[in-house]
């Protein structure tokens, strides 16, 4: 990647090798984000009302097309917070096993080599 | 209620622009309409054409398709033209007379607009946490000592906050540093828990070598704090131009 491109910087992921998840991020417009209705409309000029039910229609479409983002974000999606909890749940299950032993040994004199 | 064809927009470009012969979303001749001092790059489709979009059973590759025709309309409008204000995608005014009653309603602000954006590109920047890639347990990195895990955990989060420090302010220094060679920014809609920062700079063509000078410099920065910044463009001004989705 981090060859000198046209566009002049190491980092430039190449001129038109766009990929289509780019050109829609542009090319749709904001808060159109997913399964929402765009609805387009331009004041004072009667216009069609497009309800474009984008992108996408379903997640299938959406991931095929490489809109996928929502899997992972925690907000979104139930079963990555729940990931996310269980792990941080291990590290103070893990945390509080080592405090017990600690606090055994302590209480115990004979067993305590330490403190 | 719903008139069987319309005019789709492109994009809004000087009045005495050549457009050349472009086909647009539908195979349409793209054609050039001109009033108030300003061309509004436009094709007449059928507006089903569009409305298959609504349908749940609507093709994925439909959708791409439609986007990847749409910039490239957009694209060839901007070569022609050398500035552009571009639509989003599926923007669709009732016919002609309306096109021009845009235009005339819109003029005062299209003008400053169109100035703003001359001779400039938009650049995207993203920034990766490439860390968040590897299981954050798989690299116990600070002190441990199996018989003290309590002062281990302490010292563990003593080092992940100055980290989480270095890189704050290392973030910080490049937004500062990206900033200052744009003349606008704007925020992306990333949502992506890796994405540290995703956002477009609309920088003029004469600044781009000062522009790329600090992307490589920032891009070394931050992969020191195992960032990765990605550079994409140059793309026409979407994210400077009409937003006419906002408006009510």
């Amino acid at each position: 990647m981090q060859t000198r491109s046209t566009s002049g910087s190491r980092y430039a992921t190449g001129h038109r090798s766009d990929s289509l998840a780019d050109v829609l991020e542009r090319v749709l417009d904001r808060g159109v984000v997913i399964a929402g209705d765009i609805v387009v409309s331009v004041v004072n000029v009667e216009l069609l009302t497009l309800k474009l039910r984008l992108i996408v229609a379903s997640v299938e479409t959406a991931k095929e097309i490489g809109l996928d983002w929502w899997m992972r974000d925690p907000f979104l999606n139930s079963r990555a917070r729940g990931l996310e909890l269980e792990a941080e749940n291990r590290q103070l299950r893990e945390r509080l096993d080592a405090l017990e032993t600690q606090l055994e040994a302590r209480t115990d004199p004979p067993a305590g080599g330490r403190s | 209620m719903t008139p069987a064809r319309g005019l789709y927009l492109y994009a809004v470009v000087p009045h005495d622009a050549r457009i050349g012969d472009v086909r647009g979303i539908a195979g349409e001749p793209v054609e050039l309409l001109q009033h108030a001092q300003l061309g509004l790059v436009a094709g007449e489709v059928a507006v089903e054409r569009l409305a298959g979009l609504n349908d749940e059973s609507a093709a994925p590759e439909l959708l791409g398709a439609l986007a990847r025709c749409h910039d490239d309309v957009v694209r060839t409008a901007w070569a022609a033209a050398g500035v552009v204000l571009p639509f989003r995608l599926g923007t669709v005014l009732v016919d002609r007379d309306a096109a021009r009653r845009y235009l005339d309603d819109r003029a005062e602000e299209l003008y400053p607009a169109m100035q703003q954006v001359t001779a400039c590109h938009e650049w995207g920047v993203t920034v990766h946490d490439r860390a968040t890639e590897v299981p954050a347990q798989a690299n116990p990195s600070g002190p441990h000592d199996p018989g003290r895990p309590g002062t281990a955990y302490l010292a563990r989060r003593r080092q992940e906050v100055a980290r989480a420090e270095a890189r704050r302010q290392a973030m910080s220094h490049v937004e500062g540093e990206l900033r200052a060679r744009a003349i606008d920014v704007a925020a992306g809609r990333t949502r992506q828990p890796d994405v540290v920062l995703d956002a477009s700079y609309l920088v003029r063509c004469d600044r781009e070598p000062a522009f790329f000078e600090a992307v490589d410099r920032c891009g070394d920065l931050l992969l020191e704090q195992g960032l990765q910044l990605q550079l994409r463009g140059p793309w026409p001004p979407y994210s400077f131009a009409l937003r006419e989705a906002d408006r009510d």
